[in-house]
């Protein structure tokens, strides 16, 4: 005769396991004495539940945590900051972020070699000790394609003063110098500053 | 809090022990319910391992309606479907089909020694929902409510899962006149 108590049934597998109050053991105990259906169903989960698992071995399970966490650090996006094993506190910045940080400073380098000076200082200050032509000659060469209408107009103003504050400089110390000859002044240019100087001397004669 | 759920969080923040924690926590019982769903010690460790590396890369999808065994319960056992199934196709013949309408032996067979085997080999024919709802009460001592949040279902539908699939099995055991060991 089939039991309907699905009350009972249900508790079986508990009951099975030795997992039910002593309340409630006593009581499918004593339905179990007048239920054949039940013990047959009882009989079936002891065959079910005694079924063997074999063990692996303490060693597999020992290195299961391990072989785990390689494989999903393997496969995982490393979003997150991760600490090493044992606790010493380093951690490891995912690989996006170290290669974006030595694009940036490749960038970064690079700029700071390659720009050139501000041309509104640069080529609008007059040095301070003078107007050396030495000073002029050392600078930076630019290339006059690369400056814009603004950058231009300020080497211009540049230029102007520089020069002429060279040649009151020269005029001057033609007139003053009693001791110096003209040949020896003209003789301390490199062949540089002599052409340069004829251009200057050409310039005026023009104007 | 939920053991497992502290656990998690402190993982996310880059605790390993904690990761350590939650796999040796549940590696034990899930392998047994593995190897009972396969019957293959290599499968079972092999799904073992993916249902949890499933389960840690995808963490964050985690959302916490359930607790975290039964999220990777969850995993494991879809995953050893797709292990079953390929098997069934292969090898496994439905019970009703086959084991009591064509094979009386196979019912003979019952009352033997190896009758738990049959038993086993009876129960791979249930439907799946009935065998897994049937394993993870009897085998995994999992309560109704545990079960229907693994199997995704009601918990009526797991107890009426569970008691279709007993029922099932039990009429096989009767009919292969075993209940003279039933005592």
């Amino acid at each position: 005769m089939t039991c309907n108590d699905l009350n009972i049934k249900g508790l079986l597998p508990a009951y099975q396991g030795k997992m039910l109050s002593p309340a409630d053991t006593g009581r499918i105990e004593k339905h179990l004495s007048g239920c054949e259906d039940c013990r047959t169903e009882l009989s079936l989960l002891h065959m079910l539940s005694g079924e063997p698992v074999p063990d692996p071995g303490e060693a597999f399970w020992a290195a299961m945590p391990g072989r785990i966490f390689r494989e999903v650090q393997a496969q995982q996006p490393p979003t997150m900051l991760q600490r090493l094993p044992g606790g010493r506190g380093w951690t490891i910045i995912p690989r996006w972020t170290w290669a974006a940080a030595a694009v940036f400073l490749v960038a970064a380098a690079f700029l700071l070699l390659d720009r050139p000076e501000t041309p509104e200082i640069a080529r609008t200050t007059v040095p301070e000790n003078g107007s050396s032509y030495g000073d002029l000659l050392s600078s930076e060469t630019v290339d006059m394609a690369e400056l814009t209408d603004i950058e231009i107009d300020s080497v211009d103003l540049w230029a102007t003063e520089e020069l002429s504050l060279l040649r009151e400089e020269v005029i001057d110390s033609f007139r003053t110098s009693t001791d110096i000859s003209i040949d020896d002044r003209l003789a301390e240019l490199n062949a540089r500053e002599l052409e340069r100087l004829m251009s200057i001397l050409d310039t005026q004669e023009e104007g | 809090m939920d053991e497992d759920l502290a656990l998690i969080d402190r993982y996310i923040a880059g605790d390993r022990e904690a990761f350590d924690a939650l796999v040796l926590k549940h590696q034990k019982p899930l392998y047994s319910l593995l190897y009972r769903m396969v019957s293959d010690k290599e499968d079972a460790a092999d799904i073992l391992q993916k249902a949890f590396i499933k389960a840690f890369t995808g963490i964050r999808s985690f959302e916490r309606r359930s607790s975290f065994r039964t999220w990777l319960y969850q995993i494991a056992i879809n995953l050893a479907k797709n292990v079953y199934r390929d098997r069934a196709r292969a090898a496994l013949v439905p019970l009703d089909d086959v084991v009591i309408r064509r094979d009386p032996k196979v019912l003979e067979s019952l009352i033997h020694k190896e009758s738990r085997g049959n038993l086993l080999r009876a129960m791979a024919g249930l439907p799946e929902k009935q065998r897994l709802t049937v394993m993870l009460r009897v085998q995994e001592q999992k309560s109704f409510d545990e079960i229907a949040g693994i199997m995704q279902c009601s918990v009526g539908t797991s107890k009426a899962n569970y008691h279709h699939g007993v029922q099932k099995l039990k009429e096989l055991f009767k009919k292969a006149g075993n209940d003279n060991d039933v005592q």
